[in-house]
């Protein structure tokens, strides 16, 4: 795949940015609107625009489809496992057992926090996991 | 701890389905262990679900209406049993086939969990969540072997579930605007105020939903996708498809028409009278299909749209006699086809062929697994020491009972028809091999050694569950009994 310097470069240059804003979703998800799902989407369609312009062969020595099959599983195990905490804690499957916080304030949430980046670190992977498959399998079946 | 138990039988098999992607080695016992606990822990709630208890665990401890709970009474248990029974056969059956990798156990575990989250949710857009969770896993299931006939087979399940499922998400946004809540005991408690002000409204839900879970059940205009997804599935998920998967369909329309909409309203909108007619159309027009099949499991398949014809004309008479013989119906339809469908696999393997004219011989070979295979099918058929007689036998009184003689004349029509097909394979398996040297040709392109312990032993404990069944069928109607007695508190207030 070979783009123009100015569309390589444009990418680059947005790439950190997208990423912020995927982190800020994600960690404001449960004060204002996003979520992990959406911010991992929006994690994930950053490293789709890499591997768009630097072609996939670059982007996957940085980002190994290895690890990023690994990370998604790692999000699900993680999002049980806070489930698995609340019985350990006393509560009910899935029960609060962090401090509320005062409303508005990032740590507010109780358990959502910890959610909310679970699932974005599992639908990061999973996004870019399903077009590095797209494009790698492409044709064949 | 054991406040929890609910919610551990359901997200055991699914911390399972991702540890298997995990490891390669240990994905066999992992499954295995996670499922048999699972069904431990069900177990351990017998004594209290028989004694028409009911329990109820609230997720993240938040209280309906607002919040998911998780609801085991008669009808959950029973049907939760049946799941997770079968799928640890299924597990166990395919043990020795070496190509299912780590996926297939993946997308098995995940199929059965969510299937044990559907009987068990009280919220009914969760139960839309977890039924599309376990279409899509069972959607892969039947491409697993990535052939053309497979990738066709799951791509119009595909379709067709979606349309159906999406029917059934119409359905619960109508019932959620008429009652504000999603608990489907608020909604029977809600929904009566709602009938009385908007009928057409309460009508296009059920008929949506009931749509959807015609879709789902294979009912007989409905039926398109069946035959092919339960017969190019590998022979362990075809079995888990007709064995369960269908059931859960039913259990939601039971569940919905049963719980949510109660009591008067199902003889209101003439419900019973859709289901039965249904239930004729369906069973009859599978049976005679089934007739004219030249392929082994495509037989099997239309068979299982004929049976469910049975199990819907039981729910559509509605009587206790007639739920409880839908009820057992459907359990014995679950060994049976199940054990059905093994043999089947097995046959297959041997005989290279999936045509019934090419198993002759077979039963000669082998004469452990066609005996079974012969146990299963007269169990099928309706015929008196196997299971199938006692539960189409129930049907049948309670038709007479309740003054549909003709559904009586007709169950015998179908029985009839389907011993001329069963009997058909059962001949064929007794004639003389034509004398020549076929190269035995795997399903799936391998040869499995005949004598595996894995292979045959799912089989002999489903038939020996067969006959258990038909001689002392007061096990089986124990069992429906709480559930039974659960539907019927609906529907006379």
């Amino acid at each position: 795949m070979g783009s123009s310097k100015i569309i390589r470069t444009i990418a680059q240059k947005l790439f950190p940015f997208i990423m912020l804003f995927g982190f800020y979703l994600i960690s404001n998800g449960h004060l204002s609107p996003g979520g992990g799902f959406q911010g991992g989407v929006v994690l994930g369609t950053a490293i789709i625009l890499l591997a768009l312009s630097h072609g996939i062969e670059q982007t996957e020595k940085i980002f190994k489809s290895r690890w990023l099959n690994m990370l998604e599983k790692l999000g699900i195990l993680t999002l049980i496992f806070l489930g698995f905490l609340g019985i350990f804690f006393g509560y009910s499957f899935l029960g609060n057992f962090l401090p509320l916080g005062r409303p508005g304030q990032i740590t507010s949430g109780g358990l959502m926090l910890p959610f909310n980046i679970a699932i974005g670190i599992k639908v990061a992977a999973g996004v870019s996991a399903i077009f590095y498959a797209l494009i790698k399998y492409r044709g064949e079946i | 701890m054991s406040i929890h138990i609910p919610i551990l039988i359901i997200i055991l098999p699914l911390l399972a389905a991702f540890l298997v992607l995990l490891t390669r080695k240990y994905k066999i016992v992992l499954a295995a262990v996670s499922i048999i606990t699972s069904i431990v822990f069900t177990l351990t709630l017998s004594s209290r679900v028989l004694s028409n208890d009911k329990i109820t665990y609230h997720l993240g401890g938040w209280r309906g209406p607002l919040g998911v709970s998780l609801v085991i009474d008669g009808l959950g248990f029973f049907f939760s049993l049946i799941a997770l029974g079968l799928g640890l056969l299924v597990i166990i059956y395919s043990i020795p086939e070496k190509r299912y990798s780590r996926t297939y156990y993946f997308l098995l575990l995940v199929s059965l969990s969510s299937m044990i989250g559907v009987i068990y949710t009280a919220d009914i857009f969760n139960m839309y969540v977890f039924y599309e969770l376990l279409s899509l896993a069972v959607y892969l299931l039947i491409a697993y072997p990535k052939t053309g006939v497979t990738l066709r087979a799951s791509f119009s399940y595909l379709i067709m579930g979606g349309v159906g499922l999406s029917f059934f998400l119409l359905g619960v946004g109508f019932l959620y605007a008429m009652t504000g809540t999603l608990d489907i005991f608020h909604i029977a408690e809600r929904l009566p105020a709602a009938f009385n002000s908007s009928m057409q409204m309460v009508i296009m839900s059920f008929v949506l939903i009931a749509t959807g879970m015609g879709i789902k059940i294979a009912v007989f205009p409905l039926h398109g996708w069946l035959p092919d997804a339960h017969s190019m599935a590998p022979s362990p998920v075809s079995a888990l498809l007709s064995g369960v998967t269908v059931k859960i369909g039913i259990y939601c329309l039971i569940r919905v028409v049963y719980t949510a909409f109660s009591a008067e309203m199902f003889f209101l909108i003439n419900s019973h009278n859709i289901l039965m007619v249904l239930g004729v159309v369906s069973l009859l027009f599978g049976a005679s299909m089934a007739l004219a099949q030249k392929d082994l499991k495509r037989l099997l398949a239309y068979s299982t749209i004929n049976q469910l014809g049975v199990v819907l004309i039981g729910l559509g008479i509605g009587t206790e006699m007639g739920l409880t013989g839908a009820l057992f119906h459907v359990l014995n339809h679950a060994i049976m086809k199940s054990t059905l469908f093994f043999c089947a696999g097995i046959m297959i393997t041997e005989t290279g062929t999936r045509e019934v004219k090419g198993l002759s011989g077979f039963g000669r070979q082998q004469p452990a697994i066609t005996f079974a295979f012969i146990v299963a099918s007269l169990g099928m058929i309706g015929i008196p020491p196997v299971n199938g007689f006692a539960s189409k036998w129930l049907i049948c009184l309670a038709a007479v009972e309740a003054g549909y003689t003709i559904l009586v004349v007709i169950i015998l029509v179908a029985s009839a028809i389907s011993a001329a097909y069963y009997f058909r394979v059962i001949q064929v398996l007794f004639s003389n091999p034509p004398e020549q040297n076929h190269i035995p040709a795997h399903e799936e392109g391998q040869v499995i050694h005949k004598g595996n312990l894995f292979r045959v032993l799912p089989i002999y404990i489903l038939a020996a569950g067969c006959l258990l069944l038909g001689i002392v069928p007061a096990l089986g109607i124990s069992l429906a009994k709480p559930a039974v007695s659960l539907l019927l508190s609906y529907v006379v207030p």
